[in-house]
């Protein structure tokens, strides 16, 4: 699961109104090369959340991240590059996504995150 | 034929026509084949009528002149019957249709009973305007047929399904190795999808205003004639290990999955993104109004394909058009009643 799939992601617990953002818990983290896109990466930066991805990315140990996005980020080729390798290029593997408000632990399995939800929870 | 190309004003004829331009003819005919000679006896009819000056050359032409002859009323495929008929015409653009060969569902690895064929679902990435750089989004994922053609296109391909055996496990291939969704997009040589999850299109696991993000979903929702729909259940039980519990399921019906699909994309597309999706019909029974609609989506395209004569699924090409407005979301499904 790379973080740009994170970043989209909430707990569908019925009446959890804070399922934003998943703490990760990691087990198995992977870096894989990825196109680096600056066109879609400017796209898609306004939809990001972006305190929830600097969080994540810490958390899969790459902290190079600003703390805020830099005034000019679309034309920021080294700001660019540390956006592209926290969306793309980290995976989490094995672990789980838990929710803040509930607790609940949704596994991660070979990179796919199971978020289907128990009887008692729909 | 030659009669029109003659008195086709000479202003629009004369771009093409000058000593310094390269040109050919092709002649097709639909419904039969023609022999070389006869070829050359048809295109040697052109001569007089287009008074092209430029040099004959087969094989980099500078401009390349379609003549299309419609023979086989006959023979029409559940088409409506043509007369015969003549074509000529300048090519502007060409489709690649090779690709239709090499992506063709036979030489796939994993597969199962309801992937996509190769060429519907560049078709459906056509009317999505799918292009490069694109995020997809296809809720009902299965063996990735559909995002395949996507990523070929060059789009950011995501994907989810309620079941984990097709998106996960999938199975052993001839020579005994494991196939799944991501083999085959490595099998083809295209990036693997940006996310895959496993979620229900009816208990969307989205964060709350995540909105405009996508630039198209293209999806063959399950609608119960080779699998049925099947979303999570609600039920008065607590699992004891959360971590190996195998869900209930309830059946999902479709008018509820498209209205969820519908109001998903009418919530997930950018303005101008759009939702391409089959819908069952039943020849003889069908009505237009059928087919959902949202307060924030037009309908684009609405296309027949005949499966069997008591079956057939229509192509639904709708895009965005207004922003996601939930207030006026919910007063419309209330208005339209429970679905069908």
């Amino acid at each position: 699961m790379k973080l740009i799939t994170h970043n989209m992601l909430s707990c569908p617990i019925k009446g959890v109104k804070n399922g934003f953002p998943f703490r990760i818990e990691v087990g198995e983290v992977a870096t894989r090369e990825a196109d680096f896109d600056p066109t879609f990466l400017r796209h898609i930066l306004p939809r990001i959340e972006y305190g929830a991805l600097r969080a994540a990315a810490a958390s899969l140990g790459f902290a190079d991240l600003p703390e805020t996005v830099p005034e000019g980020a679309t034309e920021d080729d080294a700001f660019l590059q540390a956006l592209h390798h926290a969306l793309l290029e980290l995976h989490l593997e094995e672990g789980a996504l838990v929710c803040p408000e509930t607790g609940r632990r949704f596994l991660v399995n070979k990179g796919i995150p199971n978020l289907l939800l128990h009887e008692d929870e729909c | 034929m030659c009669d029109s190309i003659t008195s086709y004003p000479a202003h629009l004829k004369a771009p093409y026509a000058t000593e310094d331009q390269s040109f050919r003819f092709v002649v097709e005919l639909w419904g039969g084949t023609l022999q070389i000679p006869e070829q050359v006896a048809f295109i040697n009819q052109l001569e007089g009528p287009t008074q092209f000056k430029g040099r004959i050359d087969l094989q980099h032409p500078q401009h390349k002149f379609w003549v299309i002859m419609v023979v086989a009323p006959e023979l029409t495929n559940g088409l409506p019957k043509v007369p015969a008929r003549y074509y000529f015409g300048r090519e502007v653009a060409a489709s690649d249709r090779s690709i239709i060969k090499r992506y063709e569902l036979p030489s796939r690895r994993y597969l199962g009973p309801t992937s996509m064929e190769a060429e519907m679902a560049f078709i459906m990435c056509n009317q999505a305007k799918v292009s490069r750089g694109s995020l997809v989004f296809d809720p009902f994922v299965g063996t990735g047929s559909i995002l395949v053609a996507a990523a070929h296109r060059g789009a950011y391909t995501f994907g989810a399904d309620i079941d984990m055996r097709v998106i996960k496990l999938g199975k052993k291939d001839g020579g005994g190795s494991a196939v799944n969704v991501r083999t085959n997009f490595d099998d083809y040589g295209l990036p693997q999808p940006v996310g895959l999850l496993r979620a229900d299109l009816h208990r969307l696991p989205l964060r709350p205003g995540l909105e405009e993000v996508l630039d198209a979903i293209v999806c063959d929702p399950p609608y119960g004639v080779r699998a049925g729909g099947r979303k999570t259940a609600a039920r008065d039980y607590t699992p004891r290990n959360r971590d190996t519990h195998i869900p209930a399921t309830d059946p999902y019906q479709l008018g509820e999955c498209l209205r969820d699909l519908l109001d998903a994309a009418a919530r997930l597309l950018r303005i101008g993104g759009r939702l391409v999706y089959f819908l069952p019909a039943i020849p003889g029974y069908y009505s237009p109004e059928e087919v959902p609609a949202h307060p924030a989506l037009t309908l684009v395209a609405n296309c027949e394909q005949v499966l069997s004569t008591r079956y057939s699924r229509r192509l639904i090409t709708m895009e965005k058009t207004a922003g996601y407005d939930t207030s006026a979301a919910e007063a419309y499904h209330t208005a339209s009643g429970p679905p069908r």
